[in-house]
């Protein structure tokens, strides 16, 4: 169908816990906006974003071609424990892997302790055995017992499971009992949605792999429904675009796939922003940058290596280890809400308890009356009362100050402006430790990298940091309060699949693992079809899990298999990383845990286009206080939309202001914007 | 600043802000040096097991912040250290020398768990040491697995004396690394955990130079100490709030694997003006098995239990919060043994430390304790000779933990002293082509009732595939069940069996033999102890219990009265 406007529009929309993000590309025009979220049912919120869209910004939903989503459902079916009734089968002797975990505890000295695995997924009654046993190699030391299967499939049918998980052991060696245990589901119960541990996580150690494959069943319907349900609203809306999804890896899938593998759905927003701030940088000229997130209570911070979010093989979700690949994100809980307390000893501390949104800061007068970080940021002249948020809230200094008098500066014998300088550097220090800890506790020396601040608060606290850290550089992208739903637009079309292989190097034979290989690539291929790619370009890559012989945390290393020595470069690299991250390398043998293929297409950019406003930026001073000086200094404030590229650079003590967020410019600093629209804060000293 | 007395006058007066800084800093270099030591290590016990420590110290050996690990490994830190220190000082290390230090009489613990420390150096000078332990699974000794007959700590492996190398000399190829391979059996694997500890070690180190770089080593000096000053502090106030007086308490281990006399523990705890003594006096004399616990172990063990129930969670372990406690154990007790007793299964009598403790506590703060548990570190060898060489398979058992005053015991983890991971059976199967296991499950009805019941202990099968397969087990609460309070039951003892054809053997908790192809080894662990009156359970509770089969109908009604 074809529509007045000749633009074709590219809308990405993220939800988060408070506010619906969306941002609209096309016609040469951005459209940015946010809506509450709708927390008991969040398609609400892409509901009256569309028509948002059409009648206040002129958007006709005929002319949407692309619509990408950012969701946070599966978590939240978590976090709410309102996922579906689930049943476990695992085979004879080992259904209670799920409770019994790994037999840790997570504090050490903690002795009224909580169960330490999500045992509650499937509990006693919802657990089912069947008689059958894979070797380590994938032969069959005890064939499928069909009776057993039946009774176990039966037992868990009278408890009116809602779907099943089934985890076998060694099914990743050999998947045909766990295969045949879902063709029997399949025929005595078609509807009853059954996640395969050799599907969705074909890899070692049987706790890890039940885990993940119980939540996968644990969210699969309610996944299905509500995207499902989207897709609806999209039809009926009469928007032609496919509905895509943000994976947790940072890349995107198609609905219907994506409703396939719904544990890869996890913190699917937070992977988006770091995909923003990739995006954001790479515009800019940089390849290597370190994104944080400063929200309200915590704080999330990633690492970008030439180009790419580095990923791990596990989140935590709701306090348990998930295997799941995700974007690399080391969350902390410190934030602009976070409340600053005494402890017994008289020390100060920052976070973990937050003051929410209700009441929230002191300043926000809304009850609140213990100091936050946010507190501190308004007595020290950060943030103007009159102009938070876009000018959406006014904030009551009088009451920062207050707070920050009574529970703080006068117990500790402080100036009000030296206890918020204090909290503002105790903030600032917990989060430089979770840059540490993404960085050089990776082997990435962090000197090297962009800072990239996101969220509202986070472009208070990226010059602090990066002068804590010996970074000098940080560049501030043009929205970085609706990065999230900027780098959905921005991300690629990516799937992966993996496969435990376990061989010793040595033994790997090449024409062994191009065989495995082509098999993945199928495999991924096979979900890549199901994509709309039409004429655009896929990119494989290979990647390998390997380990020194006895040893079994691995390092992700590429693989390029067409390489004339293949082997030998995969071994010089793993050693050079095991060097790098652990101090040492030994030259022993080592071996091949997983296989990986990854597939990925890039979609046509789709640049924020700005209109040009005309108008003066600077628009007056007011008095800051900044570290390391104990006296107050008169800062330039400008307004960053009128700020333009060939203006010169300005200098530090400054404070650059836009609706949805605040940009701290100290002495010895200057910025200047760049390419794609960021600002680019550089230190004068090595400028 | 504020003005007036500071209990730190001694310091240069140090901005609060940069304390809290830094501290957190130094925190974090010792986690860090704790996850690399595991992530990068060889055998199991360490990469799967996590039994591995680490922690920083100050120029004197007091631990100034640790990796939460293994609360058994990291009390005494300090006295392995200052053993070192005494024959070999300080000020005379060079770049790459080390501390080393197994010695059970000398500061060590169990020959396994060998301490290793590096200098830090800035600038020339000596800061502190970064401080690692691991648990070696193989260190020689009388048999490839555990020697439970050992007569004396000789025959249970490698010991080394607190001495001091050079990394670059004497290992790396060098004459230490030469001997120490040619006494053992596997040593790709033990030297590779070796190797693993001077990683983090030299990880640790290079944190703290760069904190000194930024902020000065005067700073850090002054931080370190204030670190310690600041734990003490908090502890002593939480101290205060306690009733003063002496309160007993007493537990057993059940035998010493010959007799069937239980080997007593007794702990007198005294609260006076803020500090706090135990003395084991009355403790029964060490025994001629490997039940010894080393004075180090005695004292770790004790501030384990102290820590736990006495402190809150963010007061960081280190030097400060053992300066309010004194610890006393008569010499030649199992507590305080001499040389050259055998003290490899050391942690059972460490349990019973902790339990006596527990016990004495529960008089004081009841809200605070809890129930005896499986509390017990199981301990089972299952090794091979064959074609390929020594095949030793070893595993830490958990159990059931004690229930609270708020809260059921958890089922099935480790006890509290430790934190050991079990064994995938995937990689065992991977690993291990000697035995099999079969079967692995929570243990219904072992737990003690109450108001809230305690942990479920669990069961491990065996499948042995080879003749030759020898088996050694040390463990405990097979005869003297973990103890409930408050009116809540005890929980159900653990107990080893082997199906041989027909024939059913019971093994003793602490025993060793042969296995011929066809066994089947079974371990059950035992359950925790309840807290409070059975009668005060919430139905809804039992309920729950019942349906998803951690309670059978019959217990449930038998020690609740509930009919479900």
């Amino acid at each position: 169908m074809k529509t007045q406007q000749d633009g074709r529009h590219s809308v990405g929309i993220d939800i988060g816990g408070t506010f619906t993000d969306v941002v609209c590309v096309g016609d040469g025009r951005t459209h940015i906006f946010k809506l509450p979220s709708t927390r008991r049912n969040p398609s609400l919120a892409v509901e009256a974003a569309i028509r948002q869209l059409a009648e206040e910004h002129g958007v006709a939903s005929e002319g949407i071609a692309r619509f990408v989503h950012g969701t946070t459902v599966a978590t939240n079916a978590v976090l709410e424990r309102k996922g579906a009734r689930i049943g476990l089968i695992a085979t004879e002797g080992f259904s209670d892997v799920l409770e019994i975990g790994r037999q840790m505890r997570r504090q050490m000295y903690d002795l009224k302790i909580q169960p330490q695995t999500p045992g509650w997924l499937a509990p006693g009654v919802r657990r089912a055995e069947v008689s059958e046993r894979v070797a380590a190699d994938g032969s069959i030391v005890v064939p499928m017992d069909e009776k057993s299967l039946q009774a176990a499939v039966q037992k868990l049918l009278e408890q009116e499971v809602e779907a099943i998980a089934v985890s076998l052991l060694f099914s990743f060696a050999n998947p045909s009992h766990e295969r045949a245990v879902a063709d029997y589901i399949h025929e005595v119960a078609p509807q009853l949605p059954v996640s395969l541990s050799s599907e969705v996580d074909p890899a070692f150690r049987e706790y890890e792999r039940t885990a993940v494959t119980a939540f996968d069943g644990y969210v699969k319907p309610v996944v299905d429904r509500y995207l499902e349900n989207m897709e609806t609203s999209l039809l009926q809306a009469k928007i032609p675009a496919p509905l895509q999804i943000m994976q947790s890896r940072g890349g995107l899938a198609a609905s219907q796939v994506a409703r396939q593998r719904p544990v890869r759905l996890f913190l699917s927003g937070p992977a988006a922003g770091v995909i923003g701030g990739s995006a954001t940088a790479r515009a800019a000229g940089f390849e290597d940058a370190i994104t944080i997130d400063v929200g309200g209570t915590s704080s999330d911070i990633a690492l970008i290596k030439s180009g790419e979010a580095l990923v791990r093989s596990e989140t935590t979700i709701s306090g348990y280890a998930v295997r799941v690949p995700m974007v690399d994100i080391e969350t902390l809980g410190a934030g602009g809400g976070s409340l600053v307390w005494l402890d017994a000893a008289k020390g100060l501390r920052v976070g973990p308890e937050s003051a929410g949104s209700e009441p929230g800061p002191a300043c926000y007068d809304r009850g609140g009356e213990r100091p936050t970080v946010t507190d501190a940021s308004v007595v020290l002249g950060y943030l103007d009362p009159a102009y938070f948020a876009g000018g959406t809230l006014t904030l009551k200094s009088e009451l920062a100050e207050k707070a920050i008098r009574e529970h703080v500066a006068e117990p500790m014998g402080l100036s009000v402006s030296a206890a918020a300088l204090g909290i503002h550097r105790i903030a600032n220090a917990q989060m430089a430790e979770g840059i540490r800890l993404v960085s050089l506790n990776r082997g990435h020396d962090p000197r090297e990298f962009a800072l990239v601040p996101l969220g509202g608060a986070g472009s208070l606290h990226a010059v602090p940091l990066a002068e804590e850290l010996g970074l000098n550089r940080v560049l501030v992208p043009r929205y970085p309060g609706v990065l999230s739903a900027a780098g959905l637009l921005a991300a690629p079309v990516e799937h992966e699949v993996s496969s435990a292989f376990n061989k010793p190097l040595q033994e790997a034979g090449h024409e062994e693992v191009r065989n495995f290989l082509s098999e993945l690539d199928r495999k991924t291929a096979e979900l890549m079809a199901a994509e709309s790619l039409e004429g655009l370009q896929t990119e494989r890559r290979h990647l390998a899990d390997v380990c020194y012989l006895g040893q079994s945390y691995t390092l992700e290393i590429p693989l390029d298999i067409e390489n004339t020595e293949p082997f030998e470069r995969l071994y010089r690299d793993f050693e050079d990383m095991h060097h790098r991250i652990y101090g040492h390398a030994t030259g022993a043998g080592a071996k091949l845990v997983n296989l990986r293929s990854i597939h990925r297409a890039h979609l046509p950019s789709t640049d924020l286009a700005l209109e040009a406003v005309e108008g003066v930026a600077l628009k007056g001073q007011r008095s800051v206080w900044f570290q390391g000086s104990d006296m107050p200094q008169d800062a330039a404030v400008y307004d960053r939309s009128l700020l333009k590229q060939d203006d010169g650079p300005l200098r530090g003590p400054a404070v650059i202001e836009q609706s949805d967020t605040t940009v701290l410019v100290p002495p010895g600093w200057r910025g200047q914007l760049v390419e794609g629209e960021a600002l680019l804060l550089e230190q004068e000293a090595t400028a | 600043m504020p003005e007036g007395k500071s209990e730190i006058t001694t310091e240069t007066a140090l901005n609060p802000v940069d304390y809290a800084v830094i501290s957190q800093g130094l925190i974090a270099a010792a986690r860090e040096m704790g996850a690399k030591l595991i992530r990068s290590a060889y055998s199991t016990i360490v990469r799967e097991a996590a039994d591995a420590s680490a922690a920083l110290l100050d120029r004197e050996g007091n631990v100034v912040a640790q990796a939460e690990l293994i609360p058994m490994q990291l009390g005494p830190m300090a006295d392995t250290f200052r053993a070192c220190a005494e024959l070999y000082p300080v000020d005379e290390l060079q770049e790459g020398d080390f501390y080393i230090n197994n010695d059970p009489f000398s500061g060590g613990q169990h020959l396994q768990d060998v301490f290793i420390y590096s200098p830090i150096f800035v600038g020339g000078e000596i800061i502190g040491f970064a401080g690692t332990v691991a648990h070696h699974l193989d260190l020689g000794g009388g048999n490839p697995g555990l020697t439970t007959e050992a007569a004396d700590v000789h025959a249970e492996g490698f010991l080394f004396p607190p001495s001091k190398y050079n990394l670059y000399r004497d290992w790396r190829g060098g004459p230490l690394e030469r001997l120490v391979s040619a006494n053992i059996r596997v040593p790709a694997q033990t030297i590779g955990d070796f190797n693993a500890q001077f990683a983090a070690n030299a990880i640790g180190g290079e944190r703290v130079a760069q904190l000194c770089e930024k902020y000065g080593l005067k700073t850090i000096q002054s931080v370190m100490n204030q670190l310690m000053d600041y734990s003490e502090r908090r502890f002593r106030a939480a101290l205060s709030e306690l009733p003063e007086g002496t309160y007993y308490g007493e537990d057993a281990i059940d035998d010493d694997g010959i007799t069937e006399e239980p080997l007593v523990v007794k702990a007198a705890l005294t609260i006076e003006k803020g500090e706090i003594t135990v003395d084991f006096e009355g403790t029964c004399a060490q025994v001629t098995r490997n039940l010894n616990c080393p004075y180090t172990s005695t004292i770790s063990a004790t501030l384990s239990a102290i820590k736990s129930v006495l402190t809150s969670p963010d007061i960081p372990f280190n030097e400060g919060v053992k300066r309010p406690i004194t610890i006393s154990a008569p010499k030649g007790s199992l507590l305080n043994p001499n040389y050259p007793a055998p003290v490899r299964a050391r942690m059972e009598a460490g349990y019973r430390c902790f339990n006596a403790v527990m016990k004495a506590l529960a008089q004081i703060v009841p809200d605070r304790v809890i129930s005896g548990g499986n509390d017990t570190t199981t301990v089972t060898a299952i090794s091979h000779l064959g074609d390929e060489g020594y095949r030793v398979y070893l595993e830490v058992f958990g159990g059931g933990y004690g229930a609270s005053a708020h809260k059921d015991g958890c089922d099935a983890v480790d006890a509290p002293l430790s934190n050991c991971a079990n064994t995938p059976i995937e990689a065992t199967d991977m690993d291990f082509s000697h035995f099999r296991i079969i079967g692995y499950g929570l243990l219904p009805d072992s737990c003690g009732h109450g108001k809230y019941r305690g942990g479920l202990g669990f069961y491990r099968s065996y499948e042995i595939l080879k003749d030759g397969v020898n088996f050694a087990i040390y463990a405990d609460r097979f005869r003297l069940s973990p103890y409930g309070l408050f009116g809540g039951s005890d929980g159900q003892v653990a107990r080893c069996e082997i199906k041989r054809g027909d024939e059913v053997i019971q093994v003793k908790s602490k025993d060793g033999m042969d296995l011929k192809k066809g066994d089947i080894l079974t371990l059950y662990t035992a359950g925790g102890a309840g807290y409070g009156k059975a009668d005060e359970r919430d139905p809804e509770a039992i309920r729950h219990d019942v349906k998803h089969g951690y309670l059978s109908r019959e217990m449930a009604e038998k020690s609740y009265g509930v009919a479900v």
